[in-house]
C-alpha cells in the first residue's frame, strides 16, 4: 500500500485550518458544538463538490468559469423535468448530470480541439448556459419535488445525525482522489499540467484527457446542483452565481497551483473547509457585512501569497 | 415620365430615411429631399412632434431578466405599449446584472437607432452616466426606472435625467416594519441583508429598522448576497448563535425563501415570524401556507406601465414630474387571497 505522502503544501493548509478552528472556538461558544460542526460541513458540501471538478481542470493548467451557470442550468432543467414533466427523481437527476456533462464536453471541445484559452471559452459558455437557464425559467422558481428527492438534501444516515450529502461529498473525494493517484487518468492529468508538450510527445492523447477533465468538472457541478436543489427544495434561476470564485479559491488555498500539475485533492477539501469555517464564524460572531468583504479579500491575498511562497520554497529545496 | 418621377421620389425617400438613421441626433438638417411628399417623418429638432403614436419607439432597458421582477415589468410595459399603440424595445444585457458593459452597449445602440425615449434601470450608479449624457445630447428623454444613479457624478458630466419612476425602498420597508410590530411580539430580530454596500439592500434594512421601537432588538444582521443557498446557510448560522430569535427580516424574496427553508429544517417555524420583500409567486404561496407573515408588493406591471406613460409624455414634449413613486402594499394573510 502506498504511503500517504503529505507535501509541504498540505501541512501548511492543515495548520491554517486547525488554527482557524481553534480561534473560532475561542471567539464563539457555540462554534464547537456538534450541531454547528455538522452545519459547517453541510454548508461546505456544495462548494466542495464543485471544487473537485475545478481542481482536476486546474491541474491540467486550465480553469472553468462556467460552473455557476452549469449549476443553474442543470438544476433548472432537472426541476422542470420532475415538476412539469412528471419524471421520477432518479431519471431527472440523471438528466441533470447529463446536462452538466454536455456543457463540460462543449468546454472541453473548445479548449482541447479548438485550442481556445480556457478562461475565454468557459467565460463564453458561462454566458450561454446562464442565458439558456434564464430563458427556460422565465424568471420563475420551480418547486414541488417528491420526498425522495428532498431526502438527498436533508436526509441523514439512519441512526445518526450525519447528513447524507456529507457522505456523498466524501465518496466523491475518495473516488476522484483514487483516480488521480492510482490510475492512468490521474498520472496523465498531472503530466499535462506539468508539461503538456512533453506529455504529448510521449504519445498521450492530451486532447482526450483534457476533454475528460472538463466533462468531469461539468458533472461535479451538476451533482452539486442536485444537492443544493434538494436542500433548498426549489430551483432558482439565479442559482450558482459567483460559485466559480469559491471553487477556485478552495483549490488555490488548498495548494493547487494555477499553472497546473501540482497539488492534492485533499488540499482542495481543506481549502473549502477553511472558506466554510470563516463564513460560518463571521455569521456566528455577527461581523459587519463591510468587514466581511475585507476579510474575504485578505484570505484570497494570503492564499495567493502562500502559494507563491511555497513554490519558491520548493524551488530552493530542489536546488540544494 | 410619370413612372420615372415616382421612382425618383421613392429613391429620394429612401435616401432621406437612411440619412435620418445614420445621424441619430435629430438636429436641424437642411435636406436635399425636402421637396418630396412620400414621407411622414419630420426633420426638425423634435423628432416626435409630428409623429403618429404608431411611429413612436421607446427603449426600455433593464439590467437583467433574471427574476420575476423584470419579466413582470416586461409584461406590464409591453401590454401598455400595445394599449397605447406605440412600439417598445424591452432590452436586457445577456450577462445579467453583472454585465454593465452590455447594458451600456444597449443604451448606446438605442441612441444610435434614434428612439424617442429611453427608460433605463441602471445596473451601476455611475457607469451609465456618460451614456445618459449622450442621450441628452441626442435630445432623447431619459427616464430612470427603479435604480437611481449618482447625480453628482452625472451633473459633473453635464448630464441630467428627465424623470425617475421608482420605489421608495426606505418607506416601503418601513411599512413592513410597522406591520411587524403590530403582528409580532417584541423579541430578538435577525436581518438577512442583500449584497453588502448595495443601495437597495441598505435602504430596505434601514427602513425596516426605523419602524422598530425598543423591545425589538436586532441581534444579528448578515449579508447573503441575494442568493438562496447563502441565505439558508446564513440563517442556519444566525440561529445557531442566537437560538432565541423570534423575528426575521429578509430583504428579498429569494433570500426569504432560503431563510424559511432553514427555519423549517431546524424545526423552529413555530417560534419565528418571517418578513420579506418583493412579493413574488413564492411569497404569496408561503403566506397562504402560514410560513411567511408578510411581504411587500410593488405592483410591477403598473409600475412599468407608469414608466412607459412618463416616457411617452416626455417624447411628446410634455412636462412631467421629476420623480414619481409607485404605490406599494404590504401583503399579509388578510389580503393575500386577492392575489392569485
Amino acid at each position: 500500500m502506498k504511503k500517504l505522502r503529505f507535501s509541504i503544501n498540505n501541512i501548511a493548509t492543515l495548520v491554517v485550518l486547525l488554527v482557524l478552528l481553534l480561534v473560532m472556538s475561542i471567539l464563539s461558544p457555540v462554534f464547537f458544538k456538534s450541531a454547528n460542526l455538522i452545519n459547517v460541513m453541510q454548508q461546505v458540501t456544495v462548494n466542495a463538490i464543485v471544487a473537485v471538478g475545478m481542481t482536476v481542470v486546474i491541474l491540467t493548467g486550465g480553469i472553468d468559469l462556467s460552473v455557476g451557470s452549469i449549476i443553474a442550468l442543470s438544476g433548472m432543467i432537472m426541476a422542470k423535468m420532475m415538476v412539469e414533466g412528471d419524471m421520477n427523481s432518479v431519471a431527472a437527476i440523471f438528466v441533470g448530470i447529463l446536462i452538466g456533462a454536455v456543457c463540460g464536453l462543449i468546454n472541453g471541445f473548445l479548449i482541447a480541439k479548438c485550442k481556445l484559452q480556457p478562461m475565454i471559452a468557459t467565460l463564453g459558455i458561462m454566458q450561454v448556459a446562464r442565458g439558456v437557464d434564464l430563458t427556460i425559467a422565465q424568471g420563475r422558481t420551480v418547486s414541488g419535488f417528491k420526498p425522495f428527492f428532498r431526502k438527498i438534501g436533508v436526509g441523514t444516515i439512519p441512526g445518526t445525525t450525519i447528513p447524507v450529502q456529507i457522505v456523498l461529498m466524501l465518496v466523491i473525494y475518495l473516488l476522484i482522489f483514487y483516480l488521480l493517484r492510482y490510475r492512468k487518468f490521474g498520472r496523465y492529468i498531472y503530466s499535462i499540467g506539468g508539461n503538456e508538450e512533453a506529455t504529448r510527445l510521449s504519445g498521450v492523447n492530451v486532447e482526450r484527457y483534457k476533454m475528460m477533465a472538463y466533462v468531469l468538472c461539468g458533472v461535479t457541478a451538476a451533482i452539486a446542483s442536485v444537492v443544493m436543489t434538494a436542500k433548498l427544495n426549489s430551483a432558482v434561476p439565479t442559482a450558482g452565481e459567483g460559485y466559480e470564485l469559491d471553487a477556485v479559491s478552495s483549490s488555490v488555498i488548498g495548494g493547487i497551483s494555477l499553472t497546473g500539475g501540482v497539488g492534492s485533492l485533499w488540499g482542495t477539501l481543506m481549502g473549502a473547509m477553511i472558506i466554510g469555517v470563516i463564513k460560518n464564524g463571521l455569521n456566528l460572531l455577527n461581523v459587519s457585512s463591510y468587514l466581511q468583504q475585507v476579510v474575504t479579500g485578505i484570505i484570497v491575498i494570503v492564499a495567493v501569497l502562500a502559494d507563491a511562497f511555497k513554490t519558491k520554497a520548493v524551488g530552493r529545496k530542489k536546488s540544494n | 415620365m410619370k413612372k420615372m418621377g415616382k421612382g425618383l421620389a421613392f429613391l429620394l425617400a429612401v435616401v432621406m430615411i437612411f440619412s435620418f438613421s445614420a445621424c441619430g441626433n435629430g438636429n436641424d438638417q437642411t435636406d436635399t429631399a425636402g421637396t418630396t411628399d412620400t414621407t411622414d417623418k419630420t426633420n426638425d429638432g423634435d423628432p416626435a412632434d409630428a409623429k403618429a403614436d404608431g411611429d413612436i419607439t421607446i427603449a426600455f432597458i433593464v439590467k437583467s431578466l433574471e427574476n420575476q421582477f423584470f419579466t413582470d415589468a416586461k409584461e406590464g410595459a409591453e401590454a401598455r405599449a400595445t394599449e397605447l399603440g406605440i412600439n417598445i424595445n424591452y432590452l436586457a444585457p445577456s450577462g445579467g446584472q453583472a454585465d454593465i458593459e452590455g447594458e451600456v452597449q444597449l443604451m448606446e445602440d438605442s441612441i444610435i437607432k434614434g428612439v424617442d425615449a429611453i427608460i433605463i434601470d441602471c445596473s451601476d450608479n455611475a457607469a451609465l452616466n456618460s451614456s445618459i449624457k449622450k442621450a441628452n445630447d441626442a435630445n432623447i428623454p431619459v427616464v430612470l426606472f427603479n435604480d437611481t444613479v449618482d447625480m453628482d457624478d452625472l451633473d459633473a458630466l453635464g448630464g441630467h435625467i428627465d424623470s425617475y419612476v421608482g420605489l421608495n425602498s426606505v418607506e416601503a420597508a418601513k411599512k413592513v416594519g410597522e406591520y411587524c410590530i403590530e403582528n409580532s411580539e417584541p423579541g430578538k430580530v435577525a436581518i438577512i441583508e442583500g449584497m453588502s454596500g448595495v443601495v437597495a439592500s441598505t435602504e430596505r434594512v434601514e427602513g425596516f429598522k426605523s419602524a422598530l421601537p425598543d423591545g425589538f432588538e436586532v441581534v444579528a444582521s448578515q449579508p447573503a448576497d441575494w442568493d438562496k443557498n447563502e441565505a439558508y446557510n446564513v440563517m442556519q448560522n444566525i440561529l445557531t448563535a442566537n437560538p432565541d430569535v423570534s423575528i426575521v427580516w429578509a430583504v428579498s424574496s429569494t433570500m426569504g425563501m432560503g431563510a424559511i427553508q432553514a427555519i423549517e429544517d431546524m424545526k423552529m417555524q413555530d417560534q419565528i415570524d418571517v418578513y420579506d420583500f418583493d412579493c413574488e409567486a413564492d411569497d404569496v404561496k408561503a403566506i397562504k401556507e402560514g410560513k411567511l407573515c408578510a411581504t411587500l408588493r410593488y405592483p410591477t406591471h403598473e409600475w412599468a406601465a407608469l414608466a412607459l406613460d412618463t416616457a411617452l409624455s416626455l417624447a411628446k414634449g410634455e412636462q412631467v414630474e421629476d420623480a414619481v413613486y409607485t404605490e406599494v402594499q404590504v401583503i399579509t394573510p388578510d389580503n393575500a387571497d386577492t392575489l392569485n
